[in-house]
């Protein structure tokens, strides 16, 4: 087995390379990406951990039956985003489940979006950061497929347009729009999930209420 | 190493799962742009098509555009007919071909940074443009009378459009010159099959009469398949059936 030198990190160019010589140089690819990925797969498709590794296994085989259909020129980390993106929505056609498992306690990942809501002045500030992970997560699963995926690409993966548009086959200026709608849109639900909540404790205040008021 | 990258190792070793060749990734991207150029080329070709039944339909006749014809326009239009000259056939077939073009186009080394509106824009004007060499070169009519003689469901299609202006009673006499003679008058036979001897005197006429054109003569009938000519029309494009008809006589 070829061992690249541990002094020297390797391009994803030349892990491709390693891994067309040796299928155990593979291991390298997967030991790069396998976390990003699982974690990408799970706050898109919202499923538990199992199903979210059956996805990043099957991604990591076409990856690797595909190596040599990757083009140098571009960039291995959209290639590899872009095949597990089609594995993802294959998996949810197939089994077309929209049940999105909480990730309520996950307040690293949801943080670039807590600032998303915390920049926007309509909607309430008396959250806690703790409430605001869990407000993040529900208003995910409840939003459109292609919005919550550009959100997470942009605010979670933090890739820039470029990654996106290559990862999504979408233009520069659709990426754009996208993720602008689905800023509006996550900002809306924000504002429900508000709604809703003010809702919730005027009734149990109501339901407190003394007894003269009956 | 943890568990994913074991499976994943494990399921390559025990399914002796290799890389595809490089050769199958370059036939497929050499599949993608023929599939282009045969999208480009038959959306050229239904256009041609398209030009050849909208530029050749005697609109004039149904009182839309053109000069006054001899006899007056019809009217009204019945419905049925204006809309059998409307190739939707062939408008179908070019939606679907930019459909197709888009879909492929995306799918090629960085295609789909284009916005999708334009790639249908630039099809369209491929399409223009290639169609209009296609029709001025008069190739589409060729292509028209090959699809009429191989392709049977095709031309009972097209002969129903050509029905439409075979109208004797009306003043309206479409067919083929058979012979003419030098006392001002010819032979034609119509879209049936049948005869009629075409009084031409001083018909109108822009080009030479010779036999076996296909024509379209204007006038009023005057008796048991005899006809009195005002207009005569040159016709392209719509009666190509009728050569082969005659071809075979």
């Amino acid at each position: 087995m070829n061992h690249p030198t541990k002094a020297a990190p390797l391009s994803d160019a030349e892990l491709v390379k390693l891994s067309l010589q040796s299928a155990e140089n593979f291991g390298l690819i997967i030991q790069k990406y396998e976390q990003k990925l699982l974690r990408y797969i799970t706050y898109f498709t919202g499923l538990d951990l199992q199903h979210a590794e059956d996805i990043v296994q099957e991604t990591f085989l076409k990856v690797y039956r595909n190596l040599n259909g990757f083009n140098p020129r571009l960039n291995f980390s959209s290639w590899i985003y872009r095949i597990a993106h089609n594995e993802a929505l294959n998996y949810l056609k197939k089994n077309k489940r929209n049940a999105y498992v909480s990730l309520e306690n996950d307040q690293e990942g949801a943080t670039s979006l807590i600032n998303v809501l915390a920049s926007d002045e309509n909607i309430s500030h008396n959250y806690s950061r703790q409430e605001l992970a869990q407000k993040v997560w529900k208003i995910l699963s409840l939003m459109r497929e292609d919005y919550r995926e550009i959100l997470i690409l942009k605010f979670i993966e933090d890739y820039d347009y470029n990654h996106i548009s290559e990862i999504l086959k979408k233009p520069l200026g659709t990426v754009g729009v996208l993720i602008s709608r689905a800023k509006e849109n996550f900002k809306s639900y924000a504002q429900s999930v508000d709604t809703e909540r003010s809702k919730a404790n005027g009734r149990a205040e109501a339901d407190n209420l003394p007894s003269l008021f009956l | 190493m943890n568990h994913i990258s074991h499976n994943i190792l494990e399921k390559i070793k025990e399914q002796g799962l290799k890389p595809k060749p490089k050769w199958q990734f370059i036939i497929m991207n050499i599949l993608l742009i023929i599939s282009l150029i045969a999208g480009i080329i038959v959306g050229g070709i239904a256009m041609s098509i398209i030009f050849l039944k909208i530029f050749n339909v005697e609109w004039d006749l149904l009182g839309i555009g053109g000069h006054p014809p001899i006899p007056p326009p019809l009217r009204p239009v019945p419905p049925p007919a204006f809309f059998n000259l409307i190739p939707f056939l062939w408008i179908a077939i070019l939606i679907l071909t930019f459909w197709l073009t888009k879909k492929v186009f995306v799918q090629m080394e960085g295609g789909y940074k284009i916005p999708s509106l334009y790639i249908i824009l630039g099809s369209i004007l491929l399409s223009i443009f290639l169609g209009g060499i296609i029709y001025h070169t008069k190739t589409a009519d060729a292509l028209e009378e090959s699809l009429r003689n191989f392709v049977e469901p095709y031309n009972r299609l097209e002969e129903v459009r050509e029905k439409i202006w075979d109208m004797p009673e009306k003043g309206i006499l479409p067919g083929q010159i058979i012979k003419i003679h030098k006392n001002f008058s010819m032979e034609m036979r119509d879209l049936n099959n049948s005869f009629w001897l075409v009084q031409v005197g001083s018909a109108h006429h822009l080009i030479p009469l010779r036999e076996g054109q296909i024509v379209i003569v204007l006038g009023e009938k005057t008796g048991d398949h005899l006809f009195k000519a005002h207009e005569i029309r040159i016709k392209r494009g719509f009666f190509l059936r009728i050569k082969t008809m005659y071809k075979n006589l």
